[in-house]
């Protein structure tokens, strides 16, 4: 009887010792810090979905925590899992950000590069194009054009010293496309005028 | 022996029995769960997020983010009580509100995102054609270089409206619009106010016009107007239009020639005081007209007394209608060129003393623009 006695007290010990299992803070810390470390690498503007995704499932994981809250014998064994995934993926989703700004970087630098020495040739292009009386017009329109290019590339690297790569991005392909045409333009007019001279 | 143990055994069972039954009432008698309400509201709220309502509905968007983040911390406040103290009936009325929040919010940013997406296409169109409306009737107007870059900054983030557009941000794309709005709404109206005044001249280029055909009709000889709108020079014969050629003139065609280099064209009645051929001139053929007259020497000495044009500057002279033209730009220093073939025509048709109308045009401005 007195097996029993202490049978029916571990049983208490053991449903009191279940009963007080405790929330997973740490872990739950680690994964909001981790997500806005995603954030403060501005993840919702470079991956908005992934971040959108990272959040919800934190959300779900805490509903979890709560819905384990109210049981009479929490167990948050599963939910610590749970939270790990969490951080990973938030932790993949601060790599990607990463990696898309440095890619979108890369690609708006080598694109200004590529637009003004695009730019450039141009100039030099419509300094050598054809004096006569009917291209004076046409060169100072194009002049013009070349100058509005280079104020544009000016935004565009201002854009991306402050870290608006998008908006850097995007207006650099309108300056190139723009300076394209212009020297599809300049070489139509001295290929022209190379024929002429030929004949 | 056995009555020993039986004693407390028998009042340990019961106290047992009498906890478990409590706790079972108890957890019969616990407020509802409000977790299936949440993870619904959480749900309709990715589902929101999804459709854009963040940025198309953001109010409604924000009220069912509020409820369920309230849901959330009043669920966990009463977690905090006892299980058999917790009331979740607010928790689960905040999360059922901000489901219908939600959906709400998905409703008004796929119908406002529709408009919106149908608006922008609209507008993008609207100032694509606009943009190519200016280059086709504006191209060889001799604008300034402000207005050119005005003309210039509105194509460029028009281009920039459209690249935002395809990439589904249209908020960008309204802020680019805003600039493509702003800088081509001043291209039109200092474009159009430079020409409203221009065309102040309208009455008195008609009268110039009807001069030449009577002219024609009375002397039963040439008479010859140019328009320089049209770009046209109309050869009229007996008070009839026998023949029109295409014409280039200078870079500043707009307005009457003030001095020399201006590369403007004069504007009035002239005569043919010349004819040239051969070796008498570089452009083929050439007719030479009497600029200035008497008039335009008044108003130049005028102009240069009130300080309107600076004193070291000359009035000029040379205006001919010649050959060497059909390049397809206003390129000449204020003359009118014509293509070789058809200033081989009006050179065997008109003799000195022809007379020439420059005009602005012989259209009214609306049939020349439209705005």
């Amino acid at each position: 009887m007195k097996n029993k006695f202490l049978m029916v007290a571990a049983v208490a010990v053991i449903l009191i010792g279940t009963g007080c299992a405790k929330v997973p803070t740490p872990e739950i810390d680690l994964a909001t810090a981790t997500i806005q470390q995603a954030q403060d690498e501005e993840a919702s503007v470079y991956q908005p979905e992934q971040l959108a995704a990272v959040k919800d499932s934190m959300n779900m994981v805490m509903e979890l925590i709560e819905v384990q809250k109210s049981k009479l014998i929490p167990k948050y064994s599963d939910i610590k899992t749970k939270l790990a995934n969490v951080t990973s993926m938030a932790n993949q989703v601060k790599q990607n950000t990463e990696a898309r700004k440095q890619a979108l970087r890369q690609e708006a630098q080598t694109l200004i590069a590529e637009v003004t020495a695009l730019n450039e040739t141009n100039k030099s292009l419509a300094a050598s194009a054809p004096k006569g009386k009917e291209g004076v017009t046409a060169i100072e329109l194009i002049n013009a054009d070349i100058a509005a290019i280079g104020k544009m590339i000016l935004e565009a690297d201002a854009l991306l010293t402050s870290g608006d790569l998008i908006n850097a991005l995007d207006k650099t392909r309108v300056a190139k496309e723009k300076a394209e045409n212009i020297h599809l333009e300049l070489k139509t007019v001295i290929e022209k005028s190379t024929r002429k001279t030929r004949k | 022996m056995n009555r020993k143990w039986l004693k407390p055994g028998f009042w340990l069972f019961t106290l047992l029995t009498i906890i478990a039954l409590g706790w079972l009432i108890l957890i019969k008698l616990q407020s509802k769960s409000p977790a299936l309400d949440i993870a619904l509201a959480r749900e309709k709220l990715s589902e929101a997020r999804a459709v854009g309502a963040e940025i198309y509905a953001t109010i409604i968007f924000d009220e069912a983010t509020a409820l369920y983040d309230s849901a959330n911390l009043i669920w966990k406040r009463e977690n905090e009580k006892y299980f058999f103290m917790s009331e979740y009936s607010r928790a689960e009325q905040l999360a059922q509100l901000s489901v219908k929040q939600s959906e709400a919010s998905i409703k008004k940013a796929i119908s406002y995102s529709g408009n919106l997406r149908k608006n922008l296409e609209k507008e993008l169109r609207r100032y694509n054609e606009k943009c190519r409306m200016f280059e086709k009737q504006f191209d060889q107007l001799p604008l300034d270089k402000e207005l050119r870059s005005s003309f210039l900054s509105a194509q460029m983030s028009l281009k920039e409206a459209e690249l935002a557009f395809s990439n589904l941000n249209y908020n960008l794309c309204i802020e680019k619009l805003k600039i493509t709005k702003e800088e081509i709404d001043f291209t039109f109206t200092i474009t159009k106010q430079l020409l409203e005044e221009y065309f102040t001249m309208y009455g008195l280029w008609s009268d110039l016009n009807a001069q030449a055909l009577n002219y024609s009709t009375q002397h039963h000889d040439y008479a010859l107007v140019v328009s320089k709108f049209q770009k046209k020079c109309f050869l009229y014969y007996a008070g009839k239009e026998e023949a029109s050629y295409d014409i280039e003139l200078g870079k500043n065609w707009i307005g009457d020639k003030r001095h020399k280099g201006d590369k403007s064209t004069p504007e009035g009645l002239y005569h043919i005081v010349e004819k040239k051929s051969g070796k008498q001139t570089k452009y083929h053929k050439a007719l030479l007209i009497n600029f200035p007259n008497t008039d335009d020497k008044i108003r130049f000495a005028a102009e240069k007394k009130n300080g309107t044009i600076p004193k070291n500057l000359d009035i000029g002279g040379l205006i001919e209608l010649h050959g060497e033209g059909g390049k397809g730009t206003n390129w000449t220093d204020g003359c009118i060129a014509f293509s070789n073939e058809d200033i081989d025509q009006l050179y065997v048709k008109v003799n000195k003393g022809t007379p020439i109308f420059i005009i602005g045009s012989l259209q009214t401005l609306d049939k020349i623009i439209v705005w």
